[in-house]
């Protein structure tokens, strides 16, 4: 009878990808690997998913349109209108391009064959994360002037005298410093551990089908992957929408100092 | 190579959790050719078509409102008519039935006065009939008394026509007391 050790997989073997492609533009050298590779299909499936549907509307929406129409309608009216106001309406675009992409890269993590979340990849969290700081930031600054912008935030109405320098701090630190940090991470975090915990599982499920100890073995880590991969699909829901919402959150903040 | 410069330690495990260089701008133009598409592109063909939606919406609102209006009315409008009409059906069926009693009350006079006359007509025929009957029977009597007196006295009585008068007188009287011995209530000499 043999029998097969089980190791679990590390982190470079999970998280870690050989360049499939290397480009060099001027002393610039830039890795294509695969997590970039499924970015960028990510990006054309979610194009071409808005293409296909609003290329030529139709008045009475069916089908396809119906769906992307009942997706953009919950940006526009559970986030944007909900969370900023009636003037939320033309960050739309913005924020379903931040849903969307969030949302169909996180979904690479339970489609068999891919089985990888590219949000799991550092880069792309941050760049979404650094993006929406800069929007917020600049917003505030047009909005309010740029010193009125920066006192509205660390100097909130009502704070007794004495708090006022420390809550000043904390404040600036918070919006300023942590939110593209905690953007970022949040959502980084949450895809890593999904994936890892899926991975495990999966690659048990492998080992315990060809060791020794009898097929049915497997059984136990493949129905914790399965019941995983149904929590994962919420994870990957949930982490979208907490990312767009936030980003609404921080828009109206710059927009609406007094909220 | 842009990792490099981002990340602290190239053999370090815990690497992965730093953002690489290249995925940062391969993000960036991703991101960036997404939204412009959709900015550009998707929304505002979203746009259109939900505000002519909208219009459209609306525009049917106001038709059906409008509509809704005029059938209100023209549902007034026969609703009275309905009423017009039944009053009036009503007043016709009252006057049919008047002129029905009316039509009625006459014929049943006409007919009692017809029947009235029919037996007027016939108690006077009956009684003309009687008084012809009657006068005929009393000639008829008066005859065959004579005829059977002649016939029993002609042999002792020497004049006929005084004996044909006395027999005539008696036959008056006897007719005149003819009601008190009930022969029909006639009085009176022929």
């Amino acid at each position: 009878m043999t029998t097969l050790a089980f190791e679990a997989p590390t982190v470079q073997e999970l998280f870690e990808f050989k360049p499939i492609w290397v480009l060099h533009i001027g002393s610039l050298t830039l890795d294509i690997t695969f997590p970039t590779l499924l970015m960028f299909a990510v990006t054309i499936l979610v194009i071409g998913i808005f293409l296909g549907a609003f290329r030529r509307p139709a008045l009475v929406p069916k089908g396809f349109q119906n769906v992307v129409e009942a997706g953009t309608d919950f940006i526009r009216e559970g986030i944007a209108i909900s969370v900023i106001g009636a003037e939320g309406a033309v960050w739309t675009p913005l924020l379903a391009a931040i849903f969307f992409w969030i949302l169909f890269n996180n979904l690479m993590s339970i489609i068999p064959g891919i089985s990888f979340p590219v949000t799991s990849r550092m880069a792309y969290p941050v760049t979404l994360a650094v993006l929406v700081w800069i929007i917020f930031n600049v917003v505030g600054i047009k909005e309010q002037g740029f010193f009125r912008y920066f006192k509205n935030i660390m100097f909130p109405p009502g704070v007794p005298l004495l708090i006022k320098p420390l809550l000043a701090l904390i404040e600036f630190f918070s919006t300023v410093i942590v939110r593209p940090i905690t953007l970022s991470v949040r959502l980084f975090a949450n895809m890593v551990a999904g994936h890892m915990i899926l991975g495990v599982l999966f690659l048990a499920t492998a080992v315990f089908f060809q060791s020794g100890l009898g097929k049915a073995t497997f059984v136990l880590p493949f129905g914790l992957a399965t019941a995983l991969m149904l929590l994962e699909l919420f994870v990957i829901f949930m982490q979208a929408f907490i990312f767009t919402i936030l980003t609404a959150v921080y828009i109206a903040g710059a927009l609406h100092p007094e909220h | 190579m842009l990792t490099s410069v981002l990340l602290a330690a190239e053999e370090d495990p815990t690497r992965f959790v730093f953002p690489k260089g290249d995925e940062l701008i391969w993000g960036s133009i991703a991101f960036f050719i997404l939204f412009a598409v959709l900015a550009k592109v998707a929304f505002p063909a979203i746009n259109k078509v939900l505000q002519q939606r909208s219009d459209k919406i609306r525009a049917s609102l106001e038709s059906a409102e409008r509509a809704k209006i005029e059938a209100d009315g023209a549902l007034d409008q026969y609703r009275a008519q309905l009423a017009d009409a039944r009053a009036e059906a009503s007043r016709i069926i009252e006057e049919a039935k008047r002129t029905a009693e009316g039509v009625r009350r006459e014929v049943e006079a006409r007919a009692q006065a017809e029947a009235q006359q029919i037996v007027e007509r016939a108690r006077a025929e009956v009684g003309s009939e009687r008084d012809r009957a009657f006068q005929e029977l009393r000639g008829t009597v008066g005859d065959l008394s004579i005829r059977l007196a002649t016939k029993v006295v002609e042999r002792e009585l020497a004049d006929p026509d005084a004996q044909r008068a006395f027999v005539r007188r008696m036959i008056d009287e006897l007719a005149a007391t003819a009601p008190a011995s009930g022969n029909g209530g006639r009085g009176g000499a022929a």
